[in-house]
């Protein structure tokens, strides 16, 4: 997979710096893979997640403890979709008949 | 501000024809062949045209503009939006699985579907259970700072800590040890140790940035007549040519004998010169200057032309 150093990834956070990803490495807001050598490697999900980071630090201002909340839905609703999606792929396995019946069911229930 | 304009020294809306004009008026500053005694012209003309490389260019600066290339020129990596990656198998350690809440009767359709609702590993559930992490204290000596190192670090608990200290390592950097914290319940992992990094000054290097600086000095001879010294770097000593006619400020430039820098080029190392006056001045060397004064005298201390009188 493809990877980046730590000090690529410092020039892209501009302006924020070092210290910056030190505390969103040591809150595990981003979590990079050791290199073996004492070092950090991030690969694209990681410099992604670090960008959004900065976004909401630098241009959003948002404050510390309120990236922490976000971020923290933001996992649960990934986990929650990941759940949802692998359940459209079950049913979208069934025979025609079974999804109907779970369609109906379903639209019944949101349309409450 | 993007730094390649702060560089030529223009605003970011500057027009093409006053980026050209502050690149002239630089270049002519720093050109090395037209300042021969200066020995920082070079790394700083450089930079100039390096910046007016991609500034003087329209394409090249609506892309560098745009964040499509960097300062160097280089293609920046499309910026990817975390959503894009945020179903990515390498972004399940970021997930966190649901439990579920809702109606008890659909409780257990949840279970079969999709596991029990706890993940030991898995986001804010797990994290509890996840070992605590700890953050330790290390001073380290500057040229173990500089060169990296493997050391053993004795915890106040009497438990023995290895620590991989990588090249190039800065005062007030933070390593991450992964699993070297408080141990997780149950099977949980454990969490993390973090060492922040203190750095003890070098009686002879000073460190800035991925430069070395340090201060030599030399005999009134050796800078008159010029002369080959033995100069100490993080690597050991090198011979360096003072140039005849050395200046007191004056500063060498010895290219790549600077801090390692993972990832990126080597840093340089600028030797200052201070012109170090004999400890005593003996009788041969004050006849000599007497008479030498009646016919080569200078004043280092006259005003220039274009001082206006105060």
């Amino acid at each position: 997979m493809a990877w980046i150093t730590r000090q690529r990834l410092v020039r892209l956070i501009a302006p924020l710096d070092e210290r910056d990803l030190d505390l969103w490495i040591s809150e595990r807001w981003v979590d990079p893979s050791p290199d073996g050598a004492g070092g950090d490697r991030f690969t694209e999900v990681d410099v992604a997640r670090a960008m959004m980071i900065r976004d909401l630090r630098h241009d959003l201002d948002v404050p510390d403890d309120a990236i922490a909340i976000v971020l923290d839905l933001l996992d649960q609703l990934s986990g929650a979709r990941s759940q949802l999606e692998s359940l459209m792929e079950a049913v979208a396995r069934q025979d025609r008949e079974t999804r109907r019946k779970i369609a109906e069911i379903c639209r019944l229930r949101l349309d409450q | 501000m993007k730094r390649l304009y702060s560089v030529l020294g223009v605003a970011e809306n500057a027009s093409d024809a006053d980026i050209k004009k502050a690149y002239r008026k630089l270049a002519k500053q720093y050109h090395p062949d037209l300042h021969p005694g200066e020995a920082t012209a070079e790394g700083k003309f450089k930079d100039v045209s390096g910046a007016f490389a991609i500034l003087g260019d329209p394409e090249k600066r609506k892309r560098y503009d745009a964040g499509e290339i960097d300062d160097s020129g280089a293609e920046m990596p499309e910026r990817g939006f975390y959503r894009h990656h945020a179903g990515d198998p390498g972004a399940r350690k970021y997930q966190t699985r649901q439990e579920y809440t809702g109606d008890p009767d659909l409780g257990s359709v949840f279970e079969d579907l999709f596991g029990a609702g706890r993940r030991p590993g898995g986001g804010f559930g797990g994290q509890r259970m996840r070992g605590q992490d700890v953050t330790y204290m290390l001073t380290i000596d500057f040229m173990t700072a500089v060169s990296g190192d493997k050391q053993t670090v004795a915890l106040p608990d009497g438990q023995q800590l290895a620590v991989t200290i990588p090249a190039g390592t800065k005062d007030g950097q933070r390593l991450r040890l992964r699993g070297k914290g408080l141990p997780g319940r149950g099977d949980a992992p454990a969490g993390d140790a973090f060492i922040d990094i203190s750095v003890r000054p070098h009686p002879v290097f000073r460190r800035e940035g991925d430069d070395i600086h340090i201060d030599l000095p030399i005999t009134i001879d050796e800078a008159a007549l010029g002369a080959k010294v033995a100069v100490p770097t993080i690597d050991g000593e090198v011979k360096v040519t003072i140039p005849a006619a050395a200046k007191t400020g004056q500063t060498l430039r010895l290219k790549g004998r600077g801090v390692p820098a993972p990832g990126s080029a080597r840093g340089d190392q600028f030797v200052h010169l201070t012109i170090a006056m004999p400890p005593k001045i003996d009788a041969e060397l004050a006849d000599f200057l007497r008479g030498w004064r009646e016919r080569h005298g200078y004043d280092p201390r006259s005003q220039p032309k274009t001082a206006q009188a105060v």
